[in-house]
Formats: structure tokens, C-alpha cells, sequence
């Protein structure tokens, strides 16, 4: 090779580098993912054009994961061990935040957001749930949040003899309602609650904890103590809403053990059983009616009229004589993405007020910012906005710590074994104590007063 | 240079095999976690797991089923499979292609599939099975939830039979037909010629047969998952289910290490009595 063929070589490679350096650069691809339903795919799809529009050249790319909520958990757990496999962007439920921010899945975000003039929007209320419990650090934006009631039937109380208007004092007037359904209206299951595996969260929040952060002392006499940062074991009123549970399941209150065991019973209840008229009552979020809207999942025009709400009752009426749960889902960013100021912009834009009000409306959430909440629109499709906004004077937050996602799967086996699995709440619970304590460790746990 | 030809086998079976095996040992020595600060930094904990695993009645529960499952799915498979093959064995070829062809369908067809149809058959008041009760007049069965252990033995017999039925049908061509005639000259039944001739003869097979079997059930998994995930509570639980429920639904992968290594052990103790009667049927023939 002479002289000048090695230069114009060398300036070939050099334009090469010149040329190809900026532009790789300038081409960047965020992959977002997420737990695929038609409202989170509509956000993000919306997201992702604005955002494309925006950034020439850059692009999303969307994976979205159909499955039970807890195998997208350990499907996105298992995507986090490594950089390669690990997604930039990340829609998280609240209640993992406190468990992911420890295992270095996410990254935090306060610096980004005191810098960002749409923060201030959001409510202080539903920003808890994008915080970790340890650092205090906000690792999610939230993009939205719900309460939880007793939903029911008015034809069907009104013929068993209930009434149509119906709100229940104790956890007896549950019983006592369901006892007439089932005594007067054959063919039609009393009440749905959420009581096995195969319900996942939906059996741990909507089941359970429903229920003992109604007993005296609430959540912290019951499962955790956020005064002494310590779980609680041996507690009276975590036995006696096992013991509900059971009485409920033994008088055959609750649907047939085959749809109790169907992880997908979640969708055949709202989308059939309800609008047919085969359950009277059920325990259930807000978000709901979003499934019977106009475009919804299973349209169902008459659900105003035919379903009325009932808070949920603390155990004998006492406190404030209602309680109920919250939670809901985030948007976060995995320390491991290379262009983060990129990453937030994405992020920033799927929580903008158009995306929130669309996710708003078609999750059927309680918005949670403050011009989504103000909305006209938003307050005319949702007719329920008023009642589950209500409750979040009364609601409460999971103890969303590391260990969390194992205590849940706990509870949902402890009030299978007292159900379906025919165990007494003594043994169930007597096992549940033990595994509690190995879980956090036996320092981190004190016995109930 | 004479050992040279072994090294792919060798680098294959480090790579694959002995790496991961000393993993898992090393991880269910740790407190290792799929989320939370045990993710990113795990302990060191020697032996706390296998402490807890062998304190906790569930280990021995969910043992008990295995030992259960596998006890009557190997005695299944095994007795389906002779059978078969003996009676298989006496049709015209065209029948016997047709007997292999329907029983091998059941065994080729992934363990998901196989799951899922047998959950579809069994399932809830329409199921499959429920219909054809319908036409004789037969009361509903939930089998899945009333005898959920029952229905995923019965489920892996017939999936796993097949299996059998290939190896017996080659081990009763190695039977001479004097020996069968002499046997049936001197006055044996038919039930006579297969425990007093047949069974004796082929006995090798039979033993390396129930250990490969024992082997192919101690990590069945699919089945059960899909058919019942190891419920309702725990009653169709068994230890390849405890693990993936401990690891991934708990999020404790240390601790489903401990239980993968104790299934690792049951494992190495069937291979061991496999290697062992290899050797004692290779000295008979040869």
C-alpha cells in the first residue's frame, strides 16, 4: 500500500468516524414496559408519538407484557438483573417501588422533578405512593391513585329483602345481607371477595386489608408498625378478619371454588357475572366502571342505575366507621438507561395533563393531579369521582416495604388455607406469624398488644 | 493426548451442568433475593436456609406429595406402558402403528399443551369431562379442586406412559418365542407366561425403566402448574412447586436454591441407583 492510498484510507475512516460518532449518537431508543390493558397501551401509544414528534430521530419502543400482575412483577424483576435485558422506562406498581429502589431497579427522581413546573400539580396524598419507604426518595410519578367500597347490586338487595339503599355498619351487616341473598335468591352468589392466590394483590389489598384496617388499631396493631418500623404478629383483629373470611366462605357467601381458583376470575366477574346479575355484592376498587364504559371492555349501559356503592364498615363501627385502601400505578426509570434527561422526557410526557386525563378517564382512577381533578370532562364521565374521593379521608397506604411483595404473597396463601384449603384461622394464622418472622427477621417483628 | 476427544464433552458438561449445580449450591447459601436490598447485595448465610426448609411442615408436606406423586406416577406409567405394550404387541401392525401413534401423540405434545387441555377437560361445570357425565346421568366432578393430587397423577401417567410403552415393547421383542411356546406347552395361562416367564426375563429393563421414570417425574412441573398451581391452598403442592413459589412469588431465590439442591439430591441418589443396575445388566449380558 503506497503513500496515498494509505491517506485517502485513513481520511475515508476518519470521515467514517466523522459522519457516524454524531449520528449514533443522536439516535436513541428508550424501551418502555408495561402490563398491557387498553387504557396503559392507549397512554403510552399517545406518549410515544408525541414524544417521537418532539425528538426526530429518537423512538420508543413498546413491550408490552400480557400477563397475571405477578407474573409481570417477576417478569420485570428478572429483566432488571442485567443492563441488557433491563428496560429504560418502567410502569411500576406503587407498592414495588420500596422493594425495587433497594434492589437498584430504579432510579430516584427528586433532583429531575424540583425541576420540572408540572410537579407542583400532583397531589401530596398520591405522591406517597411513588415513595420508597426507606429514603423517603421518589422513585415514581404517579399516574393515578383509587379507593375502595363495598359495590352492590340495588335490584338484587332490594328482593332479598336488604333494600336498595344500603350501607352497612359492622362487619355482621355484611354477613347479614349476604345471608338474605343467599336465603331468598337462589342461583345468585352473595358477595365476591378477593381470598386466594389466585387473586394476588387484588386478595391481599381488596381482601384483607379492607377488612383489618378496619379492626381497632388499624393497619398498624395488625400487620405493621410504622412508629417502631416493625410487622406485627399474634394480632386479634388479623384472626378475626381470617375468621370473617371463613365464616363467610363456610355459609357459601362467596362464588364456587373453581372461579376462587381462576386467575382470571378477576375479568369474568366484572365483565359477566356483575352485568348478568349473578353476584349481589363485591368488594372493589373505583377504577371498575371503566371496564362498562363506551369502549370499555364489557360496555354496559345500565351499570349507574343497577350497581350503588357502600363504604366499607370498620369491624364494630368503630373510628371513623369506614376504611378502605389505596394504591396505584407509576411511571419510573431504570438507573441502567444511558440518556436519563432523555428517559424523564418520556416520563414527563406520559404524565402530562392530556395523558393523565386520558389515563383518568379510561382506567376509571381518581386523578391525581390537581388540573385532572378540576376537569369538566373528567367529573362528567366519571360519576363516581365524588363518592371514591370521599373516602380518601379515611383510606390507607400499604406498607409498601422491601419485604412487601413477600408479605402479600403471604397473606393470600394464609386466607387460601382458611378458605379453600379448609384450615382453621388458629393454624393459618399460627403460620403465618412464623413465616412473617423468618421473612423479616425476628427483630423486626413484635408481638401485638 | 488420549484424553483430548473428551474435552467438548468435558467443557459441555462444566459449562452447563457443573457451573450452574455449583451456583445453586453456593446461592441457597445465600440470602439472595429477586427485589429489596438482598437483590443487590446478598449475605453469605450458610446454612439458615436448609435450617428453615427442614423446620417448616410445608417442606415435609410438599415431600410427602412428591414422594406420593412420583411413587404412584412411576407405578402408573410403568403398568399402563407394560400393558400396552403387551397387548400392542399381539394386534396386526396396522393396529399396533395406530396404538403408537395415539400413545406417543400424548407424549409428544409439549407438557404447556398437554396442561392446558387437560385443565380445559377438567375444568368448572362446562368442562369436557362434565358433558360426558351430562349424557350418562353422572353427578358434576371438580376433581381439580376436590382430588387435585389424584388429577395430576392421573394426568402425568398418561402424558408419561408412552415412554414406557416404547421401552417395554422393545424389551418383549428380545423374548424369544420358544421360551413363550415351551411356557405354553408345559401349561402356562397367559398370566402365568407374564409373571413366571415374560417379567423375569425383562426384568433389567423394568428396574433401569423405574428409575428413568422416577428421574423424568421428581422435576415435573408444568403439568401441576398449569393444571392447579400446586392448590387449591397447598394440596397438589410438591417440591418443584415449593421452589418456584418460594423463589419467585416470595421472592426468596436463595432459599428455592436450598429446595432446588435438595431435588438435585433425590435426583443424584436415582441416578446413582440408575448407573448402578446399568452396570449390573451390562455384566449379565455380557
Amino acid at each position: 500500500m503506497n503513500l496515498r492510498a494509505q491517506l485517502k484510507l485513513s481520511t475515508l475512516l476518519a470521515a467514517g468516524f466523522a459522519c457516524g460518532l454524531p449520528a449514533l449518537a443522536q439516535a436513541e431508543e428508550l424501551s418502555v414496559v408495561y402490563r398491557d390493558s387498553p387504557y396503559v397501551s392507549a397512554v403510552m401509544e399517545a406518549a410515544k408519538a408525541e414524544f417521537e414528534a418532539e425528538h426526530p430521530g429518537d423512538t420508543i419502543e413498546l413491550n408490552a407484557i400480557s400477563s397475571s400482575a405477578r407474573d409481570y412483577y417477576t417478569k420485570v424483576s428478572l429483566m432488571n438483573q442485567s443492563a441488557s435485558t433491563a428496560p429504560d422506562i418502567i410502569y411500576e406498581d406503587g407498592f414495588q417501588i420500596t422493594a425495587d429502589a433497594a434492589a437498584g431497579y430504579l432510579e430516584p427522581l427528586d433532583e429531575r422533578l424540583s425541576g420540572w413546573d408540572e410537579w407542583d400539580q400532583f397531589s401530596q396524598i398520591a405522591v406517597q405512593n411513588g415513595k420508597s419507604f426507606v429514603d423517603g426518595k421518589v422513585y415514581g410519578i404517579p399516574l393515578g391513585t383509587d379507593t375502595q367500597a363495598i359495590w352492590y347490586n340495588k335490584d338484587l338487595l332490594e328482593k332479598a329483602g336488604v333494600g336498595a339503599d344500603w350501607q352497612p355498619k359492622t362487619w355482621q351487616d355484611i354477613l347479614d345481607a349476604a345471608a338474605k341473598v343467599k336465603e331468598n335468591l337462589p342461583g345468585v352468589d352473595p358477595i365476591n371477595i378477593y381470598v386466594t392466590k389466585a387473586g394476588n394483590e387484588a386478595s391481599t389489598m381488596r381482601g384483607l386489608m379492607n377488612l383489618i384496617s378496619g379492626t381497632p388499631g388499624g393497619l398498624s396493631a395488625t400487620l405493621f408498625d410504622p412508629e417502631t418500623q416493625k410487622w406485627i404478629v399474634g394480632s386479634k383483629g388479623f384472626r378475626d378478619a381470617l375468621a370473617f373470611l371463613k365464616t363467610a366462605y363456610d355459609n357459601g357467601y362467596l362464588v364456587s371454588d373453581t372461579d376462587l381458583q381462576d386467575s382470571s376470575f378477576q375479568n369474568v366477574l366484572v365483565e359477566q357475572r356483575v352485568p348478568e346479575g349473578k353476584v349481589a355484592m363485591f368488594i372493589d376498587g373505583n377504577w371498575i366502571w371503566a371496564r362498562w364504559i363506551e369502549g370499555g371492555t364489557a360496555p354496559w349501559a345500565a351499570w349507574n342505575e343497577t350497581l350503588g356503592m357502600a363504604k366499607i364498615p370498620t369491624q364494630n363501627g368503630q373510628g371513623n366507621g369506614f376504611t378502605s385502601m389505596s394504591g396505584g400505578w407509576t411511571i419510573a426509570m431504570s438507573p441502567k438507561t444511558e440518556d436519563k434527561d432523555l428517559a424523564f422526557d418520556f416520563m414527563t410526557t406520559v404524565a402530562n395533563f392530556e395523558n393523565s386525563l386520558t389515563y383518568a378517564i379510561r382506567a376509571g382512577s381518581i386523578g391525581v393531579r390537581k388540573d385532572v381533578i378540576a376537569d369538566e370532562t373528567y367529573l362528567e364521565t366519571n360519576p363516581t369521582a365524588g363518592f371514591f374521593s370521599s373516602l380518601v379521608e379515611v383510606t390507607n397506604f400499604r406498607p409498601a416495604l422491601e419485604i412487601y411483595p413477600q408479605v402479600s404473597s403471604l397473606i393470600q396463601e394464609t386466607m387460601e388455607a382458611v378458605t379453600v384449603g379448609g384450615d382453621s384461622v388458629e393454624d393459618a394464622a399460627g403460620r403465618f406469624d412464623r413465616q412473617l418472622t423468618r421473612l423479616a427477621g425476628s427483630s423486626n417483628v413484635e408481638k401485638a398488644n | 493426548m488420549r484424553i483430548v476427544p473428551l474435552a467438548p464433552a468435558t467443557l459441555m458438561i462444566v459449562a452447563f451442568f457443573l457451573v450452574p449445580i455449583i451456583w445453586a449450591i453456593y446461592t441457597s447459601m445465600t440470602n439472595l433475593g429477586l427485589s429489596g436490598y438482598a437483590a443487590r447485595n446478598p449475605a453469605f448465610i450458610g446454612f439458615e436456609n436448609y435450617y428453615y426448609l427442614f423446620t417448616d411442615p410445608r417442606t415435609w408436606a410438599a415431600l410427602g406429595r412428591t414422594a406420593v406423586f412420583v411413587g404412584l406416577s412411576v407405578a402408573g406409567q410403568n403398568i399402563v406402558g407394560f400393558c400396552i405394550a403387551y397387548v400392542r404387541q399381539m394386534a396386526t401392525p396396522a393396529i399396533q402403528s395406530l396404538a403408537s401413534v395415539i400413545v406417543i401423540t400424548a407424549w409428544v405434545v409439549p407438557e404447556v399443551v398437554a396442561g392446558f387441555l387437560w385443565y380445559t377437560f377438567l375444568r368448572g361445570d362446562e368442562s369436557g369431562m362434565n358433558q360426558i357425565f351430562d349424557i350418562f346421568g353422572f353427578a358434576h366432578q371438580q376433581w381439580l379442586l376436590t382430588a387435585p393430587l389424584a388429577a395430576v397423577i392421573v394426568i402425568n401417567i398418561w402424558r408419561g406412559c408412552a415412554f414406557s410403552m416404547l421401552v417395554y415393547s422393545a424389551a418383549l421383542q428380545d423374548v424369544s418365542s420358544e421360551v413363550l411356546e415351551a411356557a405354553e406347552i408345559d401349561g402356562a395361562g397367559r398370566m402365568q407366561s407374564i409373571f413366571g416367564v415374560i417379567l423375569p426375563i425383562i426384568r433389567p429393563v423394568i428396574a433401569i425403566n423405574v428409575v428413568l421414570t422416577t428421574l423424568n417425574t421428581l422435576g415435573v412441573f408444568g403439568i401441576i402448574w398449569i393444571t392447579t398451581a400446586g392448590g387449591p391452598g397447598t394440596r397438589s403442592e410438591t417440591l418443584p412447586l415449593l421452589m418456584y413459589n418460594q423463589a419467585y412469588d416470595f421472592g426468596l431465590i436463595g432459599y428455592g436454591s436450598s429446595i432446588a439442591v435438595l431435588l438435585l439430591g433425590f435426583g443424584v441418589i436415582a441416578s446413582l441407583i440408575y448407573v448402578r443396575l446399568f452396570k449390573v445388566g451390562e455384566a449379565r449380558n455380557g
